[in-house]
């Protein structure tokens, strides 16, 4: 496979890492997939994959065996945000299609037949909405969706009806996230139909200071204005975000130099180190050289493709066997002293 | 009191959210505060508008139909949130579209139409569109550019019988 989308050089430099998008999609034929029987749900995969493939034969689609894949590269997708972890714990019959660069998925019978998920590192929302509309064009030259015609695309939660368009920016907010702002700024998001969470998605821990921001509202809006509204509040949160970051250099420099010193330190040294701890020391040293701080030369990798690679399903990987913790965080102690020193 | 949502630590932090002019509190532990946010306040909110707009059509207490066509019953919707089918969206019509009107920015679509089963909708649409704007030259006294309009939505709609 070539190199999937977060190693792009262009996620170190501004908080904005990624874009995407992901569209929800029913077959008319058949019901939703709480309502589908197991030979129906089979059938139903059967014929979104010939689809999804036929639509992705010039993007080279590789089509997963999702019930063969072990414990650990299904924690690689989830942290690659290639799946979700709604589409893993389900026991009927799943597709899975993903294509050569990564940056498109196809996840069948999830909550919803079809959901096809474009990803792009940076600020290219637009880019990851042209791309899923084009394999949405594709699949349906061979399906029937279910459309409504006041309410649109059919899907089996209400609040995905319409467009059945989420769009995301993953966003980086240390300053916020340290001084507490970013609570008092949430009910000024939601106001806009835009909802922000941690950065594995719905009810998980902020880590890293990372979070998703996210429309809420999927009908009643044009694909087109979904995104800018959520451009415009997430271009407002940034600039919060870099109030926040001048207000420590101008006030407290001091603390700020010693933290990110202190993460420095830490990373290239430690011996032993949870995930949680390393992605937020990992945020330290983004904000640093975000903010030129940090003198050090910067790693060849972005921090953001290193938060994702010290993921414990990563490193479960990279060693070729199950890990316990403490032999994981061994593990991650290790590969960070690479990356540091 | 205790955190609402892990009912172990004593909470600290009371959130608010507004959707659409409607209000909802919880109070929660620093922990769970965050984790918290909008998807864990949004299914009080389902359970909530399901309830009312099932009272404002049915006597509490009275039956709503199953779905004829996937079997999903109303009470599963209403804690579950999530619909068994196509036909679900008319045969619970009342409270779907309490819900959409409570979650959404609008009751109806705007955005992109699927080809295949969208033809014709696109021609309507096209056509409303024209319609408004015929109209509008009316109102301003352009007769001339009304006449072209008038042309215009004809021919789409001859176009589509």
């Amino acid at each position: 496979m070539s190199s999937p989308w977060y190693q792009s050089a262009t996620t170190d430099e501004s908080q904005i890492l990624s874009s995407r998008v992901r569209l929800a999609r029913n077959i008319k034929k058949y019901n939703f997939p709480k309502k589908l029987s197991p030979q129906d749900a089979a059938a139903m995969v059967t014929e979104a994959q010939q689809a999804a493939i036929r639509a992705g034969s010039h993007r080279l689609f590789h089509q997963l065996d999702i019930n063969g894949l072990s414990e650990t590269e299904q924690k690689v997708f989830l942290e690659k945000h290639i799946t979700s972890p709604e589409f893993l714990r389900g026991q009927h019959p799943k597709g899975l299609l993903i294509s050569d660069d990564q940056n498109i998925s196809v996840m069948l019978n999830e909550e919803d037949h079809i959901r096809i998920q474009s990803v792009q590192a940076g600020e290219k929302l637009s880019e990851a909405l042209e791309l899923a509309n084009q394999v949405d064009d594709l699949i349906e030259e061979s399906l029937e969706f279910a459309y409504h015609n006041e309410y649109g695309y059919l899907t089996a939660c209400p609040t995905n009806v319409g467009t059945g368009l989420r769009a995301s920016f993953m966003i980086h907010l240390p300053c916020l996230d340290t001084t507490g702002q970013l609570k008092n700024l949430i009910p000024h998001i939601t106001k806009f139909g835009i909802t922000i969470r941690g950065i594995y998605g719905e009810g998980t821990q902020p880590m890293g200071s990372i979070y998703q921001i996210s429309n809420q509202r999927t009908l009643g809006k044009s694909e087109e204005d979904i995104i800018q509204d959520l451009q415009n509040v997430t271009k407002n949160v940034i600039e919060h975000e870099n109030q926040a970051r001048d207000n420590f250099l101008k006030s407290r420099l001091n603390y700020l130099e010693d933290r990110v010193h202190r993460a420095y330190g830490i990373l290239s040294h430690s011996r032993m180190i949870t995930a949680e701890e390393a992605m937020h020391l990992l945020s330290d040293i983004r904000l640093g050289y975000l903010a030129n701080i940090l003198q050090k030369p910067r790693p060849k990798m972005q921090i953001y493709q290193i938060m994702i690679e010290i993921q414990p399903g990563h490193l479960q990987r990279l060693a070729g066997r199950e890990m316990q913790n403490e032999e994981r965080d061994a593990q991650r102690a290790e590969k960070l002293r690479e990356i540091f020193s | 009191m205790l955190c609402e949502k892990c009912n172990k630590n004593q909470a600290t932090v009371h959130l608010q959210q507004f959707v659409n002019g409607k209000k909802t509190e919880v109070r929660l532990c620093q922990q769970c505060s965050f984790s918290a946010e909008m998807p864990f306040a949004l299914e009080n909110i389902f359970l909530g508008l399901i309830d009312q707009a099932k009272n404002q059509i049915h006597m509490p207490g009275a039956k709503i139909p199953d779905c004829k066509n996937c079997g999903m019953k109303f009470e599963e919707f209403r804690t579950g949130g999530k619909l068994g089918c196509n036909a679900c969206y008319d045969i619970f019509p009342r409270p779907v579209e309490a819900l959409i009107k409570n979650v959404q920015a609008n009751t109806r679509h705007v955005g992109k139409i699927p080809k295949r089963a969208g033809v014709t909708l696109i021609q309507k649409r096209q056509a409303d569109e024209l319609r408004s704007r015929m109209n509008k030259a009316v109102a301003d006294e352009n007769f001339e550019e009304a006449a072209r309009l008038r042309d215009q939505i004809r021919q789409l709609e001859g176009a589509n019988q």
